[in-house]
């Protein structure tokens, strides 16, 4: 099985100072990784590496089997779908327009097209968006759009940088199921989260990141350990079982 | 849909009616029936209305090529300031305050002050070679670290705008050329002295500007949703802002060797009908195109009829008409879809 995304030793910095250090990591088809870390641990570097807005210092950056600089940029958006932190639209596009744009790379007819969208923006919960001015969302209805925009690229591996930050509790809950979806279509997902709750309910596996480095990969389980989060996150953390169902809580201790 | 055909028609309506009025008002005025039968008598058609020699003058050798190059510089000029628009993703793109114009103006007159009076198709070529240089000077200054900055840009363009005029104004003073046309001709606009000749220049590189957008209309649309959500989105997005600013050059460099700077087209026709057609640029083109050569027609038919015996420059009646209907626009759509951000 050819990994969707296959980060080889990849490094990159700016000004002598290492932004992503030496990192190696892998996304495979049905599987949701979660990347999480510190501020300033190379998340967002990271993703910015796997969309190609910058170029890899050293290491290889393969999506689906691919070396990223051997694709132009067609080849690559059909391969990985990328959602930023936020889009910023200064024209008045309505919110399905936006949703369209995200087939853009595909060779499909329009009447596909709108179905694919229309069904998306229902899965969404921005039916009732359609034909409102993107520029004048609240933050959450702007990142579902756009969420909406990136699925109907029906791209097998699909990046996302913070999907759930502008959100509330039950819109974050509905992007982690539509996530979990995807992922049983098939397709990959890499997951920066700040919610390590979040991450430890979703997540089939969880890259920790500190300083550039990946310090920890694996199942909820092995990566999130009391000592090694307290450590990175430097606030005492404690770890332990959900009490309503399997998996883990994380808590801030005091003191 | 229905406010859609309403401008669709509203402007095929516009253009009819300006042409026509166009060809009939002036110094000489001339009875639209007595135009139709002038127009109808080069297409070897008779329809049966006595026309005086001087009637045909007046309507086929001076007004008609001057009517149509308006409508030629206002295509381009339209759909050249809802290029830059999207190129830059700034809803202040316009060929004047980005100093686009000036460029291509300051090209221009080099043009002809050194091939001089041999210089036929000298002023376009010299327009285009100036617009380029100047939006060439615009992305490097405004582009920082991938991206165009909104603010710089405009601030570029204002200083651009100004030594420009200030180079055409002291060439057109300085060098003896009898084929150089005046400082006021440069920096105000005017369409006096329209040929056929110049109509058929200035058409074929405004088209040649104007048939590379469609190619990059869809591409466009998500260039304004970001650089970089177009590039995660497929779009090879240095090669479209090429292809979009060279097509601009092109539209601009003719549009000015032409008729001069020729301020607010390229602002007021593709905001108004982006308020109706929404920012999809496969309709906003066409449409932008339409009302840019409709604006222009309108502000010429006023700079000839207005001050009569002499003419108004045409520049000054865009602004004195644009100004205005653009600042009543800026708060409609404020108040319909919010801050520019």
């Amino acid at each position: 099985m050819t990994a969707l995304l296959d980060l080889g030793g990849v490094s990159y910095g700016v000004a002598a100072r290492g932004l992503v250090n030496d990192l190696t990591l892998g996304v495979d088809p049905g599987e949701i990784v979660t990347l999480v870390g510190p501020n300033g641990a190379g998340k967002t570097t990271t993703v910015r590496l796997v969309s190609g807005e910058v170029e890899a210092q050293g290491g290889t950056i393969r999506l689906g089997g691919g070396e990223i600089g051997s694709l132009n940029a067609l080849e690559a958006a059909r391969r990985r779908a990328v959602l930023p932190q936020q889009t910023t639209v200064r024209f008045p596009f309505l919110a399905r327009d936006i949703v369209a744009m995200g087939r853009f790379p595909l060779d499909t007819d329009r009447e596909t097209d709108f179905e694919a969208c229309r069904a998306m923006m229902r899965r969404t919960d921005t039916t009732h968006l359609a034909e409102s001015f993107y520029p004048v969302l609240s933050g959450g209805e702007q990142a579902r759009v756009n969420l909406a925009r990136v699925l109907v690229q029906e791209a097998p591996l699909i990046v996302l940088d913070e999907p759930v930050s502008a959100m509330d509790v039950r819109h974050e809950l509905l992007v982690m199921r539509l996530l979990r979806e995807a992922a049983d279509d098939g397709a990959g997902c890499l997951v920066v989260l700040h919610d390590l709750n979040l991450a430890a309910a979703n997540a089939d596996r969880i890259a920790l990141m500190h300083e550039g480095r990946l310090v920890a990969v694996g199942s909820v389980e092995e990566v999130l350990d009391a000592g090694l989060l307290s450590e990175v996150y430097q606030q005492p953390l404690s770890v332990i079982p959900h009490p309503e169902r399997d998996g883990l809580l994380v808590l801030v201790r005091d003191g | 849909m229905k406010r859609t055909g309403s401008l669709w028609i509203a402007l095929g309506a516009g253009l009819l009616a300006l042409l026509v009025a166009n060809l009939a008002m002036g110094a000489f005025s001339i009875s639209p029936t007595r135009v139709v039968a002038v127009l109808g008598d080069h297409i070897g058609l008779d329809l049966g209305v006595d026309i005086t020699r001087s009637d045909d003058a007046v309507v086929w050798s001076i007004r008609l090529p001057r009517v149509l190059l308006a409508a030629v510089v206002g295509a381009g000029l339209g759909v050249a300031g809802m290029t830059l628009q999207a190129a830059f993703r700034n809803p202040l793109g316009e060929a004047q305050i980005l100093g686009v114009s000036g460029g291509a103006a300051t090209g221009a007159v080099l043009a002809v002050a050194l091939v001089g009076a041999a210089g036929g198709g000298a002023a376009p070529v010299g327009g285009v070679i100036g617009a380029a240089l100047a939006l060439w000077t615009l992305t490097s200054v405004a582009r920082y670290r991938g991206r165009t900055e909104v603010a710089t840009l405009v601030l570029a363009g204002v200083a651009l705008a100004a030594v420009t005029a200030a180079v055409v104004g002291l060439i057109a003073v300085v060098v003896d050329n009898d084929e150089l046309r005046s400082a006021p001709f440069w920096l105000l606009g005017a369409l006096s002295g329209a040929t056929w000749k110049e109509l058929w220049i200035t058409t074929g590189v405004v088209a040649a500007g104007v048939a590379v957008v469609p190619l990059l209309a869809a591409r466009l649309d998500l260039l304004l949703l970001g650089e970089r959500e177009a590039a995660h989105l497929g779009v090879d997005v240095k090669q479209v802002r090429l292809a979009a600013l060279g097509a601009t050059a092109l539209m601009t460099g003719a549009a000015v060797a032409a008729a001069g700077i020729v301020g607010f087209v390229g602002l007021v026709a593709p905001h108004a009908v982006r308020a109706v057609l929404g920012p999809g640029h496969r309709r906003l083109l066409w449409a932008s195109l339409a009302a840019g050569a409709l604006f222009v027609m309108a502000a010429d038919l006023v700079a000839r009829t207005a001050a009569t015996p002499t003419e108004a420059p045409l520049g000054v009646v865009t602004a004195i008409v644009g100004g205005p209907l653009f600042l009543w626009l800026l708060r409609r759509t404020r108040a319909q879809y919010g801050e520019w951000g």
